[in-house]
């Protein structure tokens, strides 16, 4: 398993098995998040950022994250999780999960440290069927 | 050495409201124009001309017609913009419009007089409109006794095409091209443009043969294709600062394409550059041309590049304290992240352009201000401050801050 896209597939199944409705390719202004994670009767958003390697590259993409999102996660193959400067990512409230074919794995979780724009992530939660979750 | 020159290079009508805006009157020096853009819109065009009062240039865009037709097709038949300025260009441009691959073979002397006439004279009368209500301005000035001057460009700009290298047939072509609108149009200067690779640069040989072939031309525009300030490696960028240096001073050099690092060539002999409002600060020869496309984007001046509107959010939100002080940012007071989110919720593309020149202006002024050192210690205090507050969060890039400080070193 070494695509993107393989990644998020079991990321998808990873949150969709704990309850979570998972949206990929999510409108942020002229950006799109890989992956969003919504859970009934919690208003709290979960943004991630797939990376194969780039961890950097995934970094930098995933601290914009921050604006909309409660808790924001780095996801990035197994192989390559050694690179990752963690004590980078918890200073920046990013998480990171590991992915490989044995399945997905949070290292950690942090909160995201910034003040979300309200505005935005209502938008989010509303392009994801939101609403949807809070009638049922 | 004259003020540098910024010409924002307009498109289809969407700059006009920036470039006239109150708090840009003394913001930039003048503006430039696509060929096919000015004669497309050639009422407004001349109005707003008028109206601004700032000096101008149009680009002829002949190096078009030497690549296939189809980049300037939209479903199997050529853009009404090019349409029209065919039939004003004449041959061999019209013959080149039709499908025909141009070749050195269409020019001799009489058909290249007989196109630089109708390039340069469309260019010369731009400002003239044909619509009855400018001509009525006109008369109506008549009657009060006051004169109102028609604006010419500043310089006219002959047809131009691409060449990779000086030993090209084009750039010979490109020379008599320019030494026959001297000839023909000996009452206004007339610009020469150089569209090459920024690869002829780095040979001794072509660059001497460029700067003595140009240097019986009033001036030079440079055009150096896919030369993008933000992206290319220090030695590039220090081979066009070595080109820069050899111009003749005493002739304008002017940039086709450019942004802050072009400015900073304004210390080496650099004395304008032409962009678009936040956007075109480089551009491939193969490109498309388009009439400009906007997408919303904050200019962030410790970074002196423009990032989408959330990945400059993301990072005030964190650090409220060091948004531009800007007379368009300054309307708010920012104290908070809610202040700047509300501050971009707020920020049209009207405001965020108008954020972008008076950056652009401010720079400049500080470039203007300060010597070669003081200005690596400008670069270097950006590159301390992007080090420390950006640190690869954000998506805001700035490692071309350190690549321009060590072409300029």
């Amino acid at each position: 398993m070494k695509s993107e896209d393989e990644i998020i597939d079991n990321i998808k199944l990873f949150f969709e098995k704990k309850g979570f409705r998972v949206i990929t390719e999510v409108p942020l202004l002229t950006k799109r998040i890989d992956i969003i994670c919504l859970k009934n009767g919690i208003n709290e958003i979960i943004a991630i950022e797939v990376k194969i390697q780039n961890w950097k590259r995934g970094l930098q993409q995933a601290s914009v994250y921050r604006i909309c999102s409660d808790f924001v996660y780095l996801a990035i193959h197994r192989d390559f999780s050694h690179r990752v400067d963690i004590k980078l990512l918890q200073r920046a409230g990013i998480g990171l999960i590991v992915v490989d074919e044995d399945g997905v794995e949070i290292i950690f979780k942090i909160s995201n440290q910034l003040l979300t724009h309200q505005g935005i992530k209502n938008n989010i939660i509303s392009y994801c069927g939101g609403d949807y979750f809070a009638s049922i | 050495m004259p003020a540098f020159k910024i010409f924002y290079r307009i498109g289809m009508a969407g700059e006009k409201a920036v470039l006239s805006h109150e708090l840009l009157k003394d913001a930039f020096y003048g503006i430039s124009l696509s060929a096919n853009v000015a004669c497309f819109s050639r009422t407004w065009v001349s109005q707003f001309i008028n109206r601004l009062g700032k000096p101008f240039f149009i680009d002829p865009v002949s190096y078009v017609f030497q690549f296939p037709i189809e980049q300037i097709s939209r479903e199997g038949s050529l853009k009404k913009s090019f349409e029209k300025l065919v039939k004003i260009y004449g041959e061999p441009i019209i013959s080149a419009s039709e499908g025909h691959q141009i070749t050195l073979s269409d020019f001799d002397d009489g058909i290249i007089t007989s196109m630089i006439t109708n390039i340069l004279n469309f260019q010369r009368n731009i400002a003239r409109s044909e619509s009855n209500s400018q001509k009525s301005l006109f008369e109506f000035g008549e009657w009060l006794d006051e004169e109102i001057v028609e604006k010419e460009p500043e310089f006219l700009v002959p047809p131009y095409f691409w060449f990779d290298t000086p030993e090209s047939e084009w750039y010979d072509l490109n020379i008599r091209i320019m030494e026959l609108s001297k000839d023909n149009f000996q009452d206004i200067p007339i610009y020469g443009v150089l569209c090459t690779n920024k690869e002829v640069l780095s040979n001794e040989e072509w660059l001497s043969k460029i700067l003595r072939d140009f240097d019986f031309i009033d001036g030079i525009l440079i055009w150096l294709s896919d030369f993008n300030e933000y992206s290319l490696n220090g030695r590039i960028l220090k081979t066009f600062i070595n080109f820069v240096q050899q111009l003749n001073r005493e002739k304008d050099a002017i940039m086709m394409y450019g942004s802050y690092f072009s400015m900073i060539a304004s210390k080496f002999g650099l004395n304008g550059m032409s962009q678009g409002v936040g956007i075109s600060e480089s551009k491939n020869v193969t490109d498309q041309p388009t009439g400009g496309t906007f997408s919303r984007k904050y200019y962030v001046p410790q970074a002196k590049t423009s990032v989408s509107v959330a990945n400059a959010m993301s990072f005030y939100a964190e650090h409220p304290e060091t948004i531009c002080r800007c007379d368009i940012c300054r309307q708010n007071e920012i104290h908070s992240s809610d202040d700047i989110y509300k501050f971009f919720d707020e920020l049209t593309p009207l405001k965020g352009k108008i954020h972008y020149c008076l950056c652009r202006n401010s720079e400049l002024e500080e470039i203007k201000n300060n010597d070669k050192d003081e200005i690596e210690s400008i670069l270097s205090s950006s590159i301390e401050f992007c080090e420390e507050m950006i640190n690869g969060l954000y998506d805001i890039p700035y490692r071309h801050l350190a690549r321009w400080l060590s072409a300029i070193q």
